[in-house]
């Protein structure tokens, strides 16, 4: 009985790691740009459907991770400049990101079809495990280990490296970072793309396990955002602990209670909006 | 007078095209017809929230989605009235509406905007999860129209009347002292507040209000469908919604009403061309968010702006302000104190800003408060106003605690404001400024049955303002185009009209140059000798001519207090402004 919940909590942990992956783009995209960006979740979508094409090429889940991140980045640039020339007003960033989302969607759908495919996991990770007596499935805990060492790597960049506090910068006061002689709109298109490559290679690691299907670009797209409301928007450590805890909130949900299917994850939300509107580790402004 | 000749002459042809067309139109034409009612309807009450009130919803169709939900239930528990249909529909959404709005106005810009989408997906889950109700995703079907109805031209007709009659509700709303009050809290939400409006409960109103408009839409929708599914909960429900009301002109009354026109007519005709009509609305989404033809507007524009306000422009203010109120001041034999702060602390973090500070002004005091740059003195203006709560001491008005109240609560209790940088309703005019100022403090903001021209003492008032601060040729003039100056006086009028107990002046002199700080120094002085004055000021020509007594603060606590001598003479004084530390 032990092991059948330890396992529901690593699939809950392996699942929050998965959902830091998308959220720890939208944070960064959010945060430091300030824009409405509801194409994350289309990232998602096509960094996945470029990971079966590279992988129906032969080739292995390492080069189509990173064919899918170089082809989001590529992407993520182009509606970056879209953005730019749409200007600061949240109303039209919200109409050219959803415009964008819906040309993503219909040409997906003409290109890939409408049925659910999955992302095949490398034969070395397709089995079990044996962890303290119990077996666990090892792309689970490869989720596990990977997310771990993006957060690690995401913090120490942010921490310590300079570009990490010029990305802190013009997350804080966007005008006073560029008074002080940094390249503001060059370091917000950085991180931009960062946020859509991060957001392709989830697609490629996650589609395991999401899936990819037609619509899955605005389920990744809500699941993202509601990490976001819970941790507080720009916070790299909030989106840890608001994709940990949602991961696990909805897993044990989901068996506690599998009537109530994803309604603990946005109770969990509107429980964070009543109490805490900023978010978790968000600042009031 | 003319140009609304020419709107309404467009309304009426229209409104005729509108009633003819079933009568032309084949049935597939008459079904794209009827979805362009449903539409408009929904996008009207989008609008109200997007539009007027500035709160960009991309979840309302939670309330869509509910309107249909409550329809296709009844339907399935046997025949029920249409009227019936619709009323409970429209009473449902009302209600989650008011439970809602007090989670999600609690959010604001971004937040308000994810928090919005994560309620209608929400929604959406809870009709594909809870199938012993909402049949899952497969729906509800079997919703009935009683006999006249159920042919296509009488529904599209009578969803014709209720979108004539919705919309003209909405065009009285928009003009009654209700629909100022919405967009000058979009405009300037802690302006509106410390003119004692509470801007949550005007949003809340506006919220509901749309609420209800969009569950009747909803009720619509599952009316001339027939049939409802979890989809009507869908983001894209709600987006497409916000592409009409962007694309026709938000806070337009018609424009939503055009956009559906558009959106509807596209999808119709294009689904029976192409696969690809998604595409296309994606496409005309980007082009409405890129809006290429600003580059050509962007010349004509500009050249028109600066012609309205060059007559605004560097103009002087007059000094024709009203002298009648300088009668002399005799200082009051017993001291009655009308504003006290008591021990205030506050402090940012680590940073302490204001230490053990106790202030008090008594009625008719005319009180300066100086000191250095990063002393306190917005910070503890801020407090006496309500903008922020200190971490303890107290603030009294009238011998009473009014330290947990809100700042439009403050205002009505009678304490005014300016701040430091003028903070008006720029896009509106100097009239309109005043009157939403007045409507407030007469506790109309919330007023909805008629328009503000009919409230005939207020626009009086208004006028004999205008007329005695000089300022009546400016008054259909955008505030935002006026000379800095005369912002900074139209800021004052609409404090003192307020007719407060306490003024509270922030920097009134700061930026003006030292023709226009004359001016504001004559016009301060000429205030209502009743009338109590804190005014923070560097300029100390204002401050020694105006004030009775000086309060120094410096690193956030009093340094010395007296009359302008006093102060003057005090060596702590000049050493703090010296820079010499204490």
């Amino acid at each position: 009985m032990l092991d059948y919940w330890t396992s529901q909590l690593l699939n809950g942990l392996s699942f929050g790691m998965l959902l830091f992956f998308l959220a720890a783009g939208l944070t960064l995209t959010l945060g430091v740009m300030r824009v409405v960006n509801l194409t994350h979740g289309s990232f998602y979508l096509l960094g996945a459907y470029a990971a079966l094409e590279v992988i129906g090429q032969g080739s292995s889940l390492l080069v189509a991770s990173l064919g899918a991140a170089a082809a989001m980045a590529a992407l993520g640039a182009v509606v970056f400049g879209l953005l730019r020339l749409v200007g600061g007003d949240p109303l039209r960033q919200t109409l050219l990101t959803l415009g964008l989302v819906l040309i993503v969607d219909d040409l997906a759908l003409a290109r890939w079809g409408g049925s659910p495919m999955s992302v095949p996991k490398p034969s070395f990770l397709s089995g079990l495990v044996e962890i303290g007596g119990f077996a666990y499935p090892s792309y689970r805990l490869f989720i596990i280990g990977l997310g771990l060492l993006l957060a690690m790597t995401l913090g120490l960049l942010q921490r310590y490296t300079i570009f990490g506090a010029a990305v802190r910068a013009v997350a804080d006061d966007i005008e006073m970072a560029g008074g002080i002689g940094l390249h503001a709109p060059a370091i917000a298109m950085t991180t931009f793309v960062i946020g859509a490559a991060l957001a392709g290679v989830s697609g490629a690691v996650g589609g395991a396990v999401i899936g990819v299907y037609p619509g899955a670009d605005i389920q990744v797209l809500l699941l993202a955002l509601i990490i976001v409301i819970v941790g507080g928007m720009g916070s790299l450590a909030g989106s840890f602990v608001g994709a940990l805890s949602v991961g696990v909130v909805d897993t044990l949900g989901r068996v506690l209670l599998p009537q109530m299917g994803a309604s603990f994850m946005f109770l969990l939300m509107l429980l964070t909006l009543i109490l805490r509107p900023q978010g978790l580790f968000g600042r009031t402004e | 007078m003319t140009r609304r000749a020419s709107t309404l002459s467009g309304v009426i042809v229209a409104v005729a095209v509108a009633v003819v067309v079933p009568y032309f139109s084949s049935a597939y034409a008459l079904t794209i017809a009827t979805n362009v009612l449903v539409s408009a309807m929904f996008a009207v009450s989008l609008n109200l929230v997007l539009g007027y009130g500035g709160l960009p919803s991309l979840g309302h169709a939670a309330f869509f989605g509910t309107g249909a939900y409550v329809v296709a239930l009844l339907s399935q528990k046997g025949a029920v009235s249409f009227a019936l249909g619709i009323s409970a529909a429209v009473g449902t959404t009302l209600l989650l509406s008011l439970v809602l709005c007090r989670i999600l106005l609690r959010t604001r810009g971004l937040y308000f905007l994810m928090a919005t989408l994560a309620v209608g997906e929400i929604m959406r889950n809870v009709a594909e999860s809870w199938r012993s109700v909402t049949n899952g995703g497969d729906g509800l079907y079997g919703i009935k129209l009683p006999g006249w109805l159920a042919d296509g031209r009488n529904l599209y007709w009578s969803f014709l009347i209720a979108l004539i009659v919705i919309v003209a509700a909405v065009a009285v709303l928009m003009r009654s002292p209700f629909g100022y009050s919405l967009r000058a809290v979009r405009d300037n939400r802690s302006r509106t507040s410390v003119l004692g409006v509470d801007p949550l409960a005007v949003e809340m109103a506006a919220f509901a209000f749309s609420a209800a408009i969009a569950g009747l839409a909803g009720a619509m929708f599952a009316y001339a469908k027939a049939f409802v599914s979890p989809d009507v909960f869908s983001l894209g429900v709600s987006t497409d919604a916000v592409l009409m009301v962007v694309l026709g002109g938000p806070a337009t009354l018609l424009g939503p009403i055009a956009g559906a026109v558009v959106v509807q007519v596209v999808r119709g005709i294009g689904s029976i061309y192409t696969e690809h009509w998604l595409t296309i609305l994606g496409i005309l989404a980007c082009l409405v968010a890129l809006d290429p033809l600003r580059y050509l507007r962007r010349s004509s524009h500009m050249a028109k702006s600066e012609e309205t306000a060059a007559g605004a422009i560097g103009v002087p203010l007059p000094v024709s302000i009203p002298l009648a109120t300088t009668a002399a001041r005799a200082p009051s034999a017993s001291r009655i104190v009308v504003l006290e702060a008591r021990g205030v602390c506050k402090r940012f973090d680590s940073l302490r800003v204001l230490t053990d500070i106790s202030l008090s002004i008594a009625a008719g005091e005319r009180r300066g408060l100086i000191g250095p740059n990063g002393a306190g003195k917005t910070t503890l203006l801020n407090i006496l106003s309500g903008i922020i709560r200190p971490d303890s001491g107290r603030v009294h008005l009238d011998a009473r605690d009014i330290t947990t109240l809100t700042p439009f609560e403050r205002a009505r209790r009678g304490i005014g404001r300016t701040f430091q940088i003028a903070n008006l309703f720029d896009k509106n005019t100097v009239r309109e400024n005043i009157l939403v100022g007045l409507l407030a403090r007469d506790g109309q903001s919330l007023r909805v049955a008629r328009a503000v021209d009919a409230y005939d003492s207020v626009q009086d008032e208004v006028s004999r303002l205008l007329h005695e601060w000089g300022l009546r040729e400016w008054q259909d003039v955008p505030v935002g185009l006026l000379a800095y100056g005369r912002r900074r006086l139209v800021e004052i009028v609409l404090a003192v009209a307020q007719r407060p107990k306490v003024l509270l002046l922030d920097e009134p002199a700061a930026g003006l140059s030292g023709r226009e700080t004359k001016d504001i120094i004559h016009t301060v002085a000429a205030l209502d000798p009743q009338l109590s004055l804190l005014i923070v000021e560097h300029d100390m020509d204002l401050v020694f001519s105006v004030c009775d007594s000086i309060t120094v603060i410096a690193n956030g606590r009093v340094l010395s207090e007296g009359t302008g001598e006093t102060v003057r003479h005090d060596k702590r004084v000049t050493d703090a402004y010296l820079g010499v530390s204490l």
